[in-house]
């Protein structure tokens, strides 16, 4: 009786998985950003989705369209070694590091359904959709030429703060991180 | 129970074992087949410029309906007040009113109700410089350089998915309304129980500080607007 006991037990504890499961931790960070573009797509989505039994009944049949703002701002890291300000000479020389794009969101608060059928399509679908629209969009910005337009807002934003501080004579550069650096 | 009878039991519980990790390893059988089909058309809308410095940033998860009520709060109270009653709260308790409306909404029906959802988020505080000229006074050899008010810059409910979470039954529609209604009280957690603007001003302070010394302005100090 007491080997099939254990051969009971050892069943039963054999279908027992390790614990799994992601642990979010909050925190807050210090920054030093630049932000001087921003660009805002409107894109509107189209969803539909199906359910059949055996491939081959139709049920469940849900259908929204929908349109969300997802906005792209590009700007520079001034915490990066690459920004440096200082006088020589007279002169106030300004080094800012390269643009890059510092923010990318789709405004949940923006979201407009223009119709919908059935269109409980979950808190999980509408995660998933945003985060392909932020990467799709952030590419988009990037061939639409974002990190050049900083720059240009950057030049314009140095000569009035110049202007107001009363400075002369000053220059500005973009510097790149060497090579090896992020 | 004799020898016999429990052998029999264990051979069945190692059999139904094996069966179970053995499905484990197969594809998912299923009568059920969903089809999704989703199009997207984007356009460009439009472009800004920007002058907004960013410095500091909180990233933190909260739960609805748990972080956002006591935990004392009677739904069944709130839901015996009549229009007039309502029309009589304070503005803080219209707020409250408001997320309770929410919950309902939701189908949330009381805090022992077990519906909820995660929110993450992902905030940013610091100074916006668009359309501001740069007041700099000078009281007994002392500039003071007065800037705008540290408020929070972007704030970011985060796509992250959390798949060991359970999925809520939100319409599009519905989750703009949830967003719309917890963002003001999202803003105020962070203000008061993050210290987004508090972290923020320091560190606006010390860098700004740094930064007009370095081009040899100073001493100075530094004086930013109420919101």
């Amino acid at each position: 009786m007491r080997p099939a006991l254990l051969v009971l037990l050892l069943s039963l504890s054999a279908c027992s998985k390790p614990l799994t499961g992601t642990t979010i931790h909050d925190r807050l960070e210090t920054l030093f950003q630049l932000h001087t573009v921003e660009m805002v797509f409107r894109d509107v989505v189209y969803h539909r989705s199906n359910q059949r039994l055996a491939g081959l009944i139709p049920f469940d049949h849900r259908e929204t369209l929908f349109r969300v703002f997802v906005s792209v701002r590009a700007g520079f890291d001034l915490s990066r070694p690459e920004f440096a300000v200082a006088v020589d000479n007279g002169q106030v020389r300004i080094r800012l590091p390269e643009p890059e794009i510092l923010w990318v969101d789709a405004d949940d608060s923006s979201l407009h359904e223009y119709f919908s059928r059935d269109g409980n399509i979950g808190l999980r679908f509408l995660q998933e959709h945003k985060a392909k629209r932020i990467e799709d969009n952030r590419a988009r910005a990037l061939q639409m030429g974002i990190l050049a337009e900083a720059k240009r807002n950057a030049r314009l934003l140095v000569i009035d703060l110049m202007r107001e501080l009363g400075v002369d004579r000053w220059s500005l550069e973009f510097s790149a991180a060497p090579a090896g650096q992020p | 129970m004799n020898q016999r009878t429990l052998w029999i039991l264990g051979a069945v519980a190692v059999g139904l074992t094996a069966l179970v990790l053995a499905i484990g390893f197969l594809p998912p059988l299923s009568l059920i087949t969903t089809i999704r089909v989703q199009t997207v058309a984007s356009r460009l809308e439009r472009v800004v410029s920007l002058r907004s410095l960013d410095f500091a940033q909180y990233f933190g998860l909260y739960i609805f309906p748990y972080d956002f009520f006591p935990e004392t709060t009677d739904f069944a109270q709130l839901r015996r007040l009549t229009p007039e009653e309502v029309a009589r709260l304070t503005p803080a308790q219209r707020r409250h009113h408001e997320l309770f409306q929410l919950a309902e909404s939701l189908d949330i029906r009381s805090l022992r109700s077990f519906k909820f959802f995660p929110i993450a988020v992902r905030a940013r505080a610091g100074i916006d410089l668009a359309g501001q000229r740069l007041q700099v006074t000078d009281r007994d050899g002392v500039l003071t350089l007065r800037l705008p008010p540290v408020t929070v810059t972007a704030l970011q409910i985060l796509d992250q998915v959390l798949p060991e979470w359970p999925d809520f039954p939100f319409t599009v529609e519905l989750w703009r309304r949830t967003i719309t209604v917890l963002e003001p009280h999202l803003r105020q957690k962070l203000e008061e129980e993050a210290r987004l603007l508090q972290t923020a001003r320091e560190n606006a302070h010390r860098q700004i500080t740094q930064l007009l010394e370095s081009l040899g302005i100073g001493p100075i100090r530094l004086e930013f607007a109420s919101p």
